[in-house]
């Protein structure tokens, strides 16, 4: 089976030189090429690819505002591709996200398409879309993260403000919401979800849970270096390794 | 530098003929109660403390002269007359040869002017010092005699011209420091206002994104076509050259920045190929005009940057000579004039001061919307070809 790539690039050059490469793999075939934003959100979502190359400058706007438009899909793994942007290079370093310098050579194409490889075996990815969306997070000019969300029960819909919620996990096609001592059932995935809360309150500390920081209130050492979160309700959650590594920096050295 | 002779003198020109402003306290202090009151106080005790001065020397010289045969107060009051009326009369000439420039032309008509001015300025002179003495004496209870009314008012006369000539040369002298301050202030803005223009044309020519991409270009060609590739290198090694290129010149032969402009056109052409259509024309024969340096190149990037959204579109550069400017018009067929004018960005209002410091109030530098779609900027400025 091979994997399906979207390449989004504005010029035709460095587009034509991902199909060559990838056309001598068996295991990736190009589904969609988009030179625009617009263009590369609707390719995406219409191929519903494994692998996006996406690059970062597209004329005035960025490849950040495609993947905003992405949030409520399940996201395919992006390597970033850029000719020179010292800024989105650091942030990607930080978050350990993959990139493609341009111009790159085969070698480094193929070094790229190895660790590409991997990342597509791997069955849970959630730490990588916790990844971009802390990468998202840290870009200047990202929406606003919202103050209330709306939550619709059998009879009526009302707010919940933000600041009440302690913590989110995943149920099925729904997310439970833990806000001031009650559970609200909201329709929706819980990248989707999380994607509208600031990225640097609300920790994902597991694939199916996402934790206010202030909630936190033990980190215990377990076997094989996964650890065990105390939450302030007194409810605990398994950390692993892959998760304990995404805890800001000043948590981890705290706890 | 190489300016254009003619260009520099004007601009001198204009700023030689401004107003004097509230700045300028070289010409306030010889026109005390006008612009510069502060300084009036200080220019009447120069004044008292000049005659106080004259007044002894004269009392000295009539010692050495006749002896101490006379009242002390005589000779104060004789220099102290004189130097008042001479200090109130500064201010007329001051204004007088504001009117009549005394390096005016025709010269002739300037001589005749300040001949009469002079005669004029003795005449009221010593009949103002002749009335106050006059007055001074009498309230001492004396009688003043001037003595041969045509001996004393000639001798009057030589020593007014000469003192009237001073006061003109003194004026002159300060307004040519003005100017020459001036037109080195100017030739120092323009060349910072161009050194500004340099740094952008680095920074956009090797600018990161322009150079990693073309290079990417150059990667993804070399695989289609190997001529094509080589030429996008040697075009690339153009535009590197043109960018590292230490020459301060203010103006240059216009092929150099059609030399530039067709290498970024090539260029451009390649990294979006079959996106972008990319017209120069450049009317014959115009390729030595002097042109002022890297004019061109920011319009033009602007026209990229702003007109061809995701590098789909359509731009058209125009060079062309009429009358007695030469003209640039640059169309593209983007998205329109942004709503607000700052994302027009620097490098615009970098043109715009560059062009009124070359060429003050004989250039035009226009952002227009393009009808159908699009906007055109349009640049002209005076050449000699």
């Amino acid at each position: 089976m091979s994997h399906s790539v979207v390449i989004v690039d504005d010029e035709p050059p460095a587009r034509a030189k991902l199909v060559r490469f990838l056309a001598e793999l068996d295991d990736f075939r190009v589904a969609a090429e988009a030179g625009a934003v617009d263009e590369a959100i609707a390719a995406v979502r219409l191929a519903t690819p494994d692998v996006v190359y996406l690059d970062i400058q597209l004329g005035t706007r960025s490849g950040f505002d495609v993947l905003d438009a992405l949030r409520d899909l399940a996201p395919p793994l992006i390597v970033f591709t850029t000719a020179y942007s010292e800024y989105a290079v650091r942030a990607f370093e930080v978050q350990a996200l993959d990139y493609l310098l341009k111009p790159s050579d085969r070698d480094r194409f193929l070094r790229s398409i190895e660790r590409t490889r991997a990342a597509l075996i791997e069955p849970d990815r959630t730490d990588t879309e916790e990844r971009v969306r802390r990468l998202l997070a840290q870009l200047p000019g990202r929406p606003a993260a919202v103050k209330q969300i709306l939550v619709r029960d059998s009879e009526r819909a009302f707010f919940v403000s933000v600041e009440d919620i302690q913590r989110i996990c995943a149920a099925g096609n729904y997310v439970e919401v833990h806000a001031g001592g009650k559970v609200h059932l909201i329709r929706d995935t819980l990248t989707s979800f999380i994607a509208q809360l600031d990225a640097n309150e609300f920790l994902r500390v597991h694939r199916s849970h996402v934790v206010r920081l202030g909630f936190i209130a033990e980190l215990r050492p377990m076997f094989h270096g996964d650890y065990e979160l105390v939450l302030r309700d007194g409810q605990t959650l398994a950390l692993s390794r892959r998760y304990k590594a995404l805890l800001p920096e000043a948590i981890r050295e705290r706890l | 530098m190489h300016y254009d002779s003619k260009t520099m003198s004007k601009a001198l020109r204009a700023v030689g003929s401004e107003p004097a402003g509230a700045g300028s306290a070289a010409a306030g202090q010889f026109a005390p109660g006008r612009r510069f009151r502060p300084g009036w106080p200080l220019y009447v005790l120069l004044i008292l403390l000049f005659a106080l001065y004259q007044g002894f020397n004269q009392t000295i010289g009539l010692r050495n002269a006749i002896g101490s045969n006379f009242e002390i107060w005589k000779p104060f009051v004789s220099e102290l007359s004189s130097i008042l009326v001479i200090a109130a009369l500064i201010p007329a000439v001051v204004r007088f040869e504001n009117r009549f420039r005394v390096d005016s032309r025709p010269r002739l008509r300037a001589l005749l002017l300040h001949l009469a001015g002079g005669v004029t300025f003795s005449a009221v002179h010593t009949a103002g010092m002749v009335l106050l003495r006059k007055l001074v004496y009498a309230l001492a209870g004396e009688t003043y005699d001037f003595g041969n009314v045509a001996v004393e008012s000639i001798y009057e006369l030589q020593k007014d011209l000469i003192t009237y000539f001073v006061i003109l040369l003194v004026l002159f002298a300060i307004r040519e420091f003005r100017v020459r301050r001036a037109g080195e202030l100017r030739a120092t803005e323009l060349a910072a206002e161009l050194s500004e223009a340099r740094l952008r044309h680095l920074t956009a020519q090797i600018e990161p994104h322009f150079l990693f991409n073309a290079l990417n270009a150059i990667s993804n060609r070399m695989h289609e076509d190997v001529e094509a590739a080589d030429r996008m290198i040697s075009q690339l090694g153009d535009l590197l050259r043109a960018a590292y290129e230490s020459d301060d010149s203010v103006l240059v032969p216009l092929s150099r920045e059609i030399g530039w402009l067709r290498g970024y056109a090539a260029m451009m052409g390649e990294r979006f190929r079959g996106q972008l259509v990319f017209e120069i024309e450049v009317e014959p024969g115009i390729g030595q005009v002097q042109v002022p340096r890297l004019l061109l190149q920011p319009i033009v990037e602007n026209a990229i940057r702003h007109g061809l959204k995701d590098g789909h579109g359509w731009l058209r550069v125009h060079v062309y000579h009429r009358q007695t400017h030469l003209h640039y018009t640059v169309s593209d067929d983007g998205a329109g004039l942004p709503d607000s004018p700052k994302e027009h960005g620097t490098g615009l209002s970098n043109i715009s001061r560059r062009l009124q410091l070359l060429f003050p109030d004989n250039h035009t530098f226009s952002i227009t919307p393009r009808v159908p779609r699009g906007v055109v900027a349009a640049v002209s400025f005076p050449v000699t070809v």
